[in-house]
C-alpha cells in the first residue's frame, strides 16, 4: 500500500482558488444600483466580448417614461415567453410600474425572484434566466423564462432491452428527473441538488428514497461529491473516478446506466442516484460486482429464464477473462491435458506457425482490441467496412497466411463474443484490460499462473468497497437472501417474503450493511 | 523532489527484482511445434538380449495436404523408428538423440509388449513405466507374438494410426482393457496373477496388402511372469467371472440339435459362494444373466415355452463351460485372475491369511460350480 500512498503524494497538491473567484466577473461583488444606465456599464463590461448576451431597454408606461433592461443569453432564454410574458404585459400595463413589486405584478410570468447582488445576476443569466432590471430601484428580477435545447427521449443504444422500457436519459437534467418522479410517484422520492465544477457550474441532482436509502450514505455522497475539486464535469465519469472508495482498482464501484428503471430500482434498493446536467450517465451508489452482470430484464423475463441468462453470463465472464490465458498455459505446458485427437489437430494447425503461442495469443487480442476501438470510433457509413475487413484479416488471411493457427481464431471470436456479453461496458472493459496480464503470467507458469491470477483478483475484489458496502456482496460476506438476486434470480415472491413487510426488511438490511461499514 | 526519485528508482528495483525470478517458470515452457507426439510404444529384445523399443511418432501434415484432406481419404500420420539399447531409457534416449525435437509421451496410448520381453522382463517394463512422469497410468499394454515394430507401423483403415486403432478396438471387442494401473493393481494380488490382451497382426481377407490387428485373447502371467494363453471365449469367460463383461454375441449349438443360435448375452452378474469342506475350496457361483436372441438356425422355436426354456438352458451351459474351461487353463498356469482369492479372504479370513503364501497350491485344487440362469429376453421374432 505505501506505493500508492507514495504515489498519491508525488500526484503533488492544487492549489485551491475559491470557487466564486473562478466563475463570476470582477463586478461581482458590486450591488445592482438604482440607476439603469450605470448598471448597463456594468453588464456591458462584465459581458465584454460576450457575443449572446442580449441587453434590451424597454421603454413603457403611458409616456414612455419608464424604463427597464432586461438581460438575457440568447439561445437558452424562451424568446416568445419573454415577448408575450414580459415586454408586451409591461407595454399593456395600465398602472405605473415604480417597483419590483408593481413589476411582478404587471408582468404574466410565475417564477420571478428578486436579487440585489450582480453576483446573483451573472449567476443567473448563466442558467439560462432573463433578468430585468427597473429604472430607478436598485434590485433586479430573475425570470424562470428558461428554454435549453434538448434532445427528445429516446431508447437506449448502449443498454439495448429486449422486453422492458426503451426510453432513456438524454442530456437536460430535469427531464431526467421527471422520467424517474413518473416512475415513483411519491414525495419520499428526495431530489437534492448541487453545484460541481469551478466554471461550468454543473447542476447536479442526488436523488434516494427517504426511510430506504441510510442517511449516513448521502451525507457521505455529499461530502465526496463536495471535495471534489475540477474545472468543468462534462460526465458523471468525471466525479465517479474521483469519488469510489478505491481510487486505483480498474473495477468500477460505481454502477453507470442510462435507463431511468434501473434507477428507480436501485433507489428502492436502498441505492442513491447522482443525475449530472448535460450527461444521460447516471451514477448509483454504493453498487456490488454482481450489479454489473445483472440487466434490467433479468426482472421483466421469467426467473428461470433470468437465473439460466445469469448464469450463462456468469460463465462467459470467466471465458472474457482466461480463455486466451488457458489457451496458451495448456498448448505450452500442459500438453497432455488436451485430448489426443484434438492435440493432432492443433500441432498440425500449429505446425506453419512462426510465433510462440503466447506472441500469437497476445498479438491477435490487441488486434481485435484495435478493431474493436477503431468500430467505436469509426463513423457510421465505414462501419461495416472495417468488420469485412477485420473478419478477412484476422479471420481468413492470416490463417492462409499461416500468421496464426485456427484454434487462436477460434479462442479469440469466442472472448470478444464473452466479453460483449457482460450488460455493463464499465466492467467489461475492466475485464478486457485484465485479459492481458493473466496471458503473460500464464506463458509464465501455465495453469498455476492462471489460478494465481484468479486468486489475486478475487483478494482484490473481496477488498474492494463501494461507499462501505462490500463490492462482492453477497458473497464476500456471504448474505443468503441477497445471494438469492445474484448469480441466480430467485422468483419475485420469493425475494420478498420476508416477516417485516418488504419495507422494514429493505430499510433494516440498508442499514445493517451501513452499520458493518 | 529528489527524494521522491530515489524512492522512485529504488521501487522500480524491487518490482524488477521480484518480477525476475518468476521468469524461471518460462523454462518449462515447450511450444507445440519442438514437440513429437508418441502415439505408441513398443519394447522387443534383439536375440542378444539388448532391449529395443520402436517408437510411433505423429507426423503432422502441413498447408496445403491439410487443406485437401476433406477430400482424399485420411492417411496414415505416423512413423515408426527402432532403436536399441541396454536398457528401456537408454534405447530411448538414443532415439532421443536422432530427433530434432523433444519427444513427448503424455499421448502415448498404448504399449505393446513382445512376447520376448512378457517371458521374464515384465516387471522391468512395468517398473519403467510407472517411474517415467510423463506416461500415464492409463496408458493400455498388449503383448503380441509379432515384431513390434510392425504392429505399430500397421496402417489403419479407419483411424489416423494403428495406436488410436488399437485403443478404440479393445474397449468395443473384448473389453479386457489392461492398464498399467490395472497391472499394478494385479501385482499386490496373491501370485500376482496378470492378464493382458494379446494382439497379433492378420492379413485382411480382401486385400492382402493390408493388414488388420486382431485381438486373440489374453496372456495370463503368474509372478510376472509369462505363462500361456486364454482364447478369446475363455477371456470373455475371465470377464464375466470379474465382472468387467458388457455384452457379446455367442454362437453355439444347442445339446442334440442341429444348426446354431446366437446369443446376445447381457447384464452378467456373479454371485460367488465359498465354502472350504473338509479341506476342500470350493466355490459356487450364480451366474445371472440375460439373453437375446439374435439368430437361431435350429428347430427350436422361441414360440414355444418349453424350447424357450431349452434356449435359456443351453445359452446357461454354454456360458459356464465357456467359464469352466478358461478356469481350468489357468489352475494349470497357476495364475487367479479369476479373482477367486477374494471370495474367499472376504469369508474365511483366518483361513485365507494361513494358507495365503501357498496359494498356488490351493487355488490349483479349488472346484468350481457354476449355477447359471439365464433369462433369454427377446426372442427374436419379429411379430407382424
Amino acid at each position: 500500500m505505501s506505493v500508492w500512498n507514495f504515489l498519491r503524494q508525488w500526484k503533488g497538491k492544487s492549489k485551491k482558488k475559491t470557487p466564486e473567484q473562478l466563475y463570476l466577473a470582477p463586478e461581482a461583488s458590486q450591488m445592482i444600483s438604482g440607476s439603469l444606465n450605470k448598471n448597463k456599464r456594468i453588464l456591458d463590461q462584465a459581458y465584454q466580448d460576450c457575443a449572446d448576451v442580449i441587453q434590451r431597454v424597454i421603454r413603457f408606461g403611458e409616456k414612455g417614461e419608464s424604463g427597464a433592461l432586461l438581460v438575457y443569453l440568447e439561445g437558452t432564454a424562451n424568446v416568445e415567453e419573454i415577448d408575450e410574458h414580459v415586454i408586451k404585459s409591461l407595454q399593456k400595463s395600465k398602472k405605473p410600474v415604480r417597483s419590483l413589486e408593481d413589476m411582478k405584478q404587471a408582468l404574466s410570468v410565475t417564477d420571478a425572484q428578486k436579487i440585489k447582488q450582480f453576483a446573483d445576476v451573472f449567476k443567473n443569466v448563466s442558467d439560462g434566466k432573463p433578468v430585468l432590471f427597473l429604472d430607478g430601484v436598485p434590485s433586479a428580477l430573475i425570470l424562470g423564462l428558461t428554454k435549453w435545447a434538448t434532445r427528445s427521449v429516446e431508447d437506449t443504444p448502449t443498454e439495448p432491452v429486449i422486453r422492458g422500457a426503451k426510453e432513456g436519459f438524454v442530456e437536460s437534467l430535469h427531464v431526467n428527473i421527471s422520467l424517474i418522479r413518473r416512475r415513483i410517484r411519491t414525495p419520499k422520492l428526495k431530489v437534492k441538488t448541487l453545484e460541481v465544477g469551478d466554471y461550468s457550474r454543473t447542476q447536479v441532482a442526488l436523488t434516494y428514497m427517504d426511510g430506504i436509502c441510510d442517511k449516513k450514505l448521502i451525507q457521505e455522497i455529499l461530502d465526496r461529491v463536495n471535495r471534489v475539486s475540477i474545472d468543468g464535469v462534462w460526465d458523471g465519469g468525471m466525479i465517479q473516478e474521483q469519488i469510489q472508495d478505491q481510487r486505483w482498482s480498474i473495477f468500477p464501484q460505481i454502477q453507470t446506466t442510462e435507463r431511468p428503471d434501473t434507477i428507480c430500482a436501485a433507489m428502492l434498493e436502498g441505492r442513491a442516484a447522482l443525475f449530472f446536467e448535460g450527461t444521460p450517465n447516471v451514477l448509483i451508489m454504493p453498487t456490488t460486482f454482481f450489479a454489473f452482470m445483472q440487466s434490467p430484464e433479468d426482472y421483466y423475463s421469467g426467473f428461470i429464464i433470468s437465473t439460466l441468462l445469469r448464469i450463462l453470463r456468469t460463465i462467459f465472464i470467466l471465458i472474457a477473462l482466461l480463455a486466451p490465458a488457458f489457451y496458451i498455459a495448456v498448448i505450452t505446458f500442459h500438453q497432455e491435458l488436451i485430448p489426443t485427437t484434438l492435440i493432432m489437430s492443433v500441432i498440425q494447425f500449429r505446425e506453419q506457425v512462426p510465433f510462440p503461442a503466447v506472441v500469437e495469443a497476445v498479438g491477435m487480442e490487441i488486434t481485435f482490441e484495435g478493431l474493436r476501438e477503431a468500430g467505436v470510433r469509426l463513423p457510421r457509413q465505414i462501419g461495416p467496412a472495417i468488420s469485412i475487413v477485420g473478419a478477412l484479416v484476422i479471420g481468413q488471411a492470416a490463417i492462409q497466411a499461416s500468421l496464426v493457427s485456427p484454434a487462436m481464431v477460434i479462442v479469440v471470436s469466442i472472448t470478444a463474443i464473452a466479453s460483449f456479453m457482460i450488460p455493463h461496458y464499465d466492467l467489461s472493459i475492466a475485464i478486457r484490460i485484465l485479459r492481458f496480464p493473466i496471458m503473460i503470467i500464464a506463458s509464465m507458469f501455465g495453469l498455476l499462473g492462471v489460478v494465481l491470477s484468479v486468486i489475486c483478483i478475487v483478494i482484490h475484489l473481496t477488498s474492494l468497497r463501494s461507499f462501505g458496502i462490500p463490492y462482492f456482496e453477497p458473497f464476500a460476506p456471504f448474505r443468503k437472501k441477497a445471494s438469492l438476486d445474484s448469480v441466480v434470480r430467485a422468483p419475485l415472491w420469493v425475494q420478498k417474503q420476508n416477516p417485516q413487510g418488504a419495507h422494514g426488511n429493505r430499510n433494516q438490511s440498508v442499514k445493517g450493511r451501513g452499520q458493518k461499514t | 523532489m529528489k527524494q521522491h526519485a530515489i524512492h522512485t528508482g529504488k521501487i522500480l528495483l524491487l518490482i524488477i527484482l521480484l518480477i525476475l525470478p518468476t521468469l524461471s517458470g518460462c523454462k518449462d515452457h515447450h511450444e507445440l511445434d519442438n514437440l513429437a507426439l508418441v502415439m505408441a510404444t513398443g519394447i522387443d529384445m534383439t536375440d542378444e538380449g539388448r532391449i529395443r523399443i520402436s517408437l510411433q511418432l505423429f507426423v503432422p501434415q502441413t498447408g496445403q495436404a491439410q487443406q485437401s484432406a476433406g477430400s482424399t481419404p485420411i492417411q496414415n500420420q505416423s512413423f515408426v523408428t527402432t532403436e536399441t539399447g541396454e536398457t528401456i531409457t537408454d534405447a530411448f534416449n538414443n532415439i532421443t538423440r536422432r530427433m530434432s525435437r523433444r519427444l513427448f509421451r503424455g499421448h502415448n496410448t498404448v504399449i505393446v509388449i513382445s512376447t520376448s520381453v512378457a517371458r521374464d522382463r515384465l516387471g522391468e517394463v512395468l517398473d519403467y513405466c510407472q517411474r517415467m512422469r510423463e506416461i500415464r497410468q492409463r496408458t493400455l499394454l498388449f503383448v503380441t507374438d509379432d515384431k513390434v515394430s510392425d504392429i505399430l507401423a500397421a496402417q489403419s483403415v479407419l483411424e489416423r494410426n494403428s495406436s488410436i486403432a488399437l485403443m478404440k478396438q479393445e474397449r468395443k471387442h473384448v473389453n479386457l482393457e489392461t492398464t498399467i494401473r490395472d497391472i499394478s493393481l494385479m501385482k499386490t494380488r496373491p501370485n500376482k496373477p496378470i492378464t493382458i490382451p494379446c494382439i497379433k497382426l492378420t492379413e485382411d481377407r480382401t486385400d492382402p496388402r493390408k493388414k488388420v490387428i486382431d485381438t486373440v485373447g489374453s496372456a495370463i502371467f503368474s509372478k510376472e511372469i509369462l505363462n500361456g494363453r486364454l482364447n478369446v471365449r475363455q477371456t470373455f469367460g475371465m470377464l464375466m467371472m470379474t465382472g468387467a463383461f458388457e455384452d457379446n454375441i455367442f454362437s453355439f449349438s444347442p445339446r442334440d440339435e442341429k444348426g446354431a443360435i446366437s446369443v446376445d448375452v447381457q447384464a452378467v452378474h456373479v454371485h460367488v459362494r465359498p465354502t472350504i469342506h473338509q479341506g476342500q475350496w470350493i466355490l459356487d457361483v450364480d451366474l445371472r444373466g440375460r439373453g437375446a436372441l439374435v439368430e437361431n438356425s435350429t428347430h427350436l422355436d422361441p414360440m414355444k415355452n418349453r424350447d424357450y426354456a431349452i434356449i435359456e438352458e443351453s445359452t446357461g451351459h454354454f456360458l459356464s463351460s465357456v467359464i469352466h474351461s478358461g478356469f481350468r487353463k489357468s489352475q494349470k498356469l497357476n495364475s487367479d485372475v479369476y479373482m477367486t482369492y477374494q471370495a474367499f479372504d472376504r469369508k474365511y479370513p483366518a483361513e485365507f491369511q494361513k494358507w495365503e503364501k501357498h496359494w498356488p497350491d490351493i487355488y490349483r485344487t479349488i472346484k468350481l460350480r457354476i449355477h447359471p440362469h439365464i433369462e433369454l429376453i427377446h426372442s427374436g421374432a419379429i411379430t407382424d
